[in-house]
């Protein structure tokens, strides 16, 4: 114990590198675990497409479903007006929706409702706080189409897939 | 003849005042209103910007080229649409903008939305009042920070001295949307009449503030056909427009009455990868002068700029932006050196290239900081009215320009 500086600081060293290994192993494991979780979770959590009972269709193709959104359309083929609901920009349902299901950042969507609702020329979706909200407006909305948590819909909104 | 008076001339101190406050007010309403049931066909919103600016030299927005730099420039805009019905809206919307010299309060759009017709991939309508001018991409919307890829616009397309000329028209649109298997087609068609104060175009044009007027007599036109493929990814646009002004000469006037005429083409192409957007346009624009007497013989020049833009979504607050951009006055005297042996001005007056790299920052939804820093050579579009002696200007110069922007 000539150096006990030097000497301890070698002893921790030698003493650290197995435990560190292992502590390596855990952590992939649980960060595994936890990834896998959040996936799982990511996947049962999806935010799916609604729609009001009135609304015509079981199913949309992605860019069918892009240009609701877009507000490129006014109306459903019977001539009833579409409404579109959405939640706030900064709502993580809303993103999760934008980049899962219409594989857009959400970004794109803004540009075009900003462009429409500065310009005066086009219309612009209706923004509701969060999910109780939606299902409530969508479900009293004729034509109206939004979308919502998996675990909130309930049978008073029809779910409409995504090709 | 009856005269004509656009709506800005009802304008005063007051309508300023007023649409600062409402917006002020209107805040804290919208929260309220948002509680009420039966309020969703009425939207509002609103946006504030506060800019800042410093130059090595040449004063932009306010003297800029001062030792503190420049605050002179805010827009604040307020908008309120209604939905009567599935065929009828009306939206209309506020602005107040000072920017540097030059302040201007007024109605920027008022539009009654009349879908006249639908059918299984489209529809067409009628948009009456103050209608928007589409020209390229950002001209509809160049005064709202929040839809700008940067501080300032590419100058080259986009220019200050010009605005009231191309930011709206007076009369109507006719407009036909169409929803087909390769993409989405947006035709605009505007007739009507433009803003009656362009003396900024003037000075560019005559080289000093003469005593006379440059007024929108006869009917303009602009037209857009947009192409936005069915994901969205790709967008192009064709803008073309024919305005025509008359010079009405004040008393004493070296000039005569005559006509200057106007017609921009511009070509814009924008592509969405990912995180990555491109954007380019292309403007190239006749500009005649008849008339105007022995010491303005008639002429005609061709004004060409474009540009070339990439952004970049480092995450989802955080924007990056560079961007060339090219403005030549005169395609066939891009050193500038015939209108400066003409008109005794410096030839550098005749073109900008501009650089310009940048950030953009979303907190949140609602706010908005954007920085950039350009690198410029020459002076085209400088306002004169700031820049009252021209000898002065420095051809290479530098910029800082900011905003902060709170949108609701």
């Amino acid at each position: 114990m000539t150096f006990p500086k030097y000497g301890n600081r070698l002893a921790i060293r030698q003493a650290a590198e197995p435990a560190t290994f292992q502590k390596v192993l855990v952590r992939l494991v649980l960060s595994g675990l936890l990834f896998g979780s959040f996936l799982w979770g990511g996947f049962t959590q999806a935010a799916e497409l609604i729609a009001n009972p009135s609304v015509p269709l079981k199913s949309v193709t992605l860019n069918e479903a892009r240009a609701l959104f877009y507000m490129r359309n006014s109306e459903w083929p019977d001539g009833s007006p579409i409404t579109i609901f959405v939640l706030k920009d900064d709502n993580p349902f809303h993103r999760q929706f934008s980049k899962q299901k219409l594989r857009l950042f959400p970004y794109r969507l803004r540009r075009v409702w900003d462009r429409h609702l500065f310009s005066g020329a086009g219309r612009i979706p209706e923004v509701v706080e969060n999910s109780r909200e939606m299902i409530n407006r969508v479900a009293s909305t004729p034509g109206a189409v939004g979308y919502v948590d998996k675990e909130s819909i309930d049978e008073g909104v029809q779910t409409i897939e995504i090709r | 003849m009856k005269e004509y008076r656009p709506l800005r001339y009802v304008n005063s101190m007051l309508l300023k005042r007023a649409i600062f406050i409402v917006t002020l007010l209107v805040i804290p309403l919208t929260e309220v209103a948002a509680s009420f049931q039966g309020v969703d066909k009425l939207q509002v919103h609103g946006f504030l910007t506060q800019g800042y600016f410093l130059t090595s030299d040449n004063a932009v927005l306010g003297a800029s080229d001062h030792d503190q730099g420049s605050l002179d420039f805010h827009e604040t805009g307020l908008n309120a649409t209604y939905q009567f019905s599935n065929a009828f809206s009306f939206g209309v919307q506020g602005l107040f903008r000072k920017a540097g010299v030059s302040e201007d309060t007024r109605i920027d759009y008022a539009v009654l939305d009349w879908r006249v017709g639908s059918w299984e991939d489209g529809e067409w309508g009628l948009r009456l009042g103050r209608v928007k001018n589409p020209m390229g991409l950002y001209n509809e919307t160049r005064d709202v920070a929040f839809t700008r890829p940067s501080v300032f616009l590419p100058q080259g397309l986009y220019y200050d001295r010009s605005r009231n000329l191309v930011h709206s028209t007076d009369g109507g649109q006719l407009y036909v949307n169409l929803n087909t298997h390769i993409g989405f087609f947006e035709l605009k068609g505007n007739v009507g009449k433009a803003e009656n104060d362009n003396k900024e175009l003037k000075m560019a044009i005559f080289g000093f503030d003469t005593p006379g007027e440059l007024v929108s007599k006869r009917e303009n036109y602009w037209g857009q056909i947009k192409f936005e493929s069915q994901s969205g990814d790709l967008e192009l646009a064709l803008s073309y427009a024919d305005v025509v002004l008359d010079y009405k000469p004040g008393t004493g006037d070296p000039f005569r009455a005559g006509a200057t005429r106007y017609r921009p083409l511009v070509l814009s192409a924008q592509y969405n990868w990912r995180k990555a957007i491109l954007t380019a346009e292309y403007l190239r624009q006749q500009n005649r002068f008849n008339h105007l007497g022995v010491n303005f013989p008639d002429s005609a020049v061709v004004t060409e700029s474009y540009y070339l833009q990439g952004e970049y979504l480092f995450s989802r607050k955080i924007k990056g932006i560079l961007r060339f951009g090219a403005h030549y006055l005169n395609k066939k005297d891009r050193g500038g050196k015939i209108a400066a042996a003409n008109l005794g001005i410096p030839d550098h007056r005749g073109f900008t290239e501009d650089w310009v790299v940048g950030l953009s920052w979303l907190p949140s939804s609602t706010w908005q900081l954007q920085i950039e820093y350009h690198r410029l050579n020459g002076t085209s579009w400088l306002p004169a009215q700031a820049n009252p002696d021209l000898s002065k200007l420095e051809q290479h110069w530098d910029m800082v320009a900011m905003t902060a922007s709170f949108r609701f």
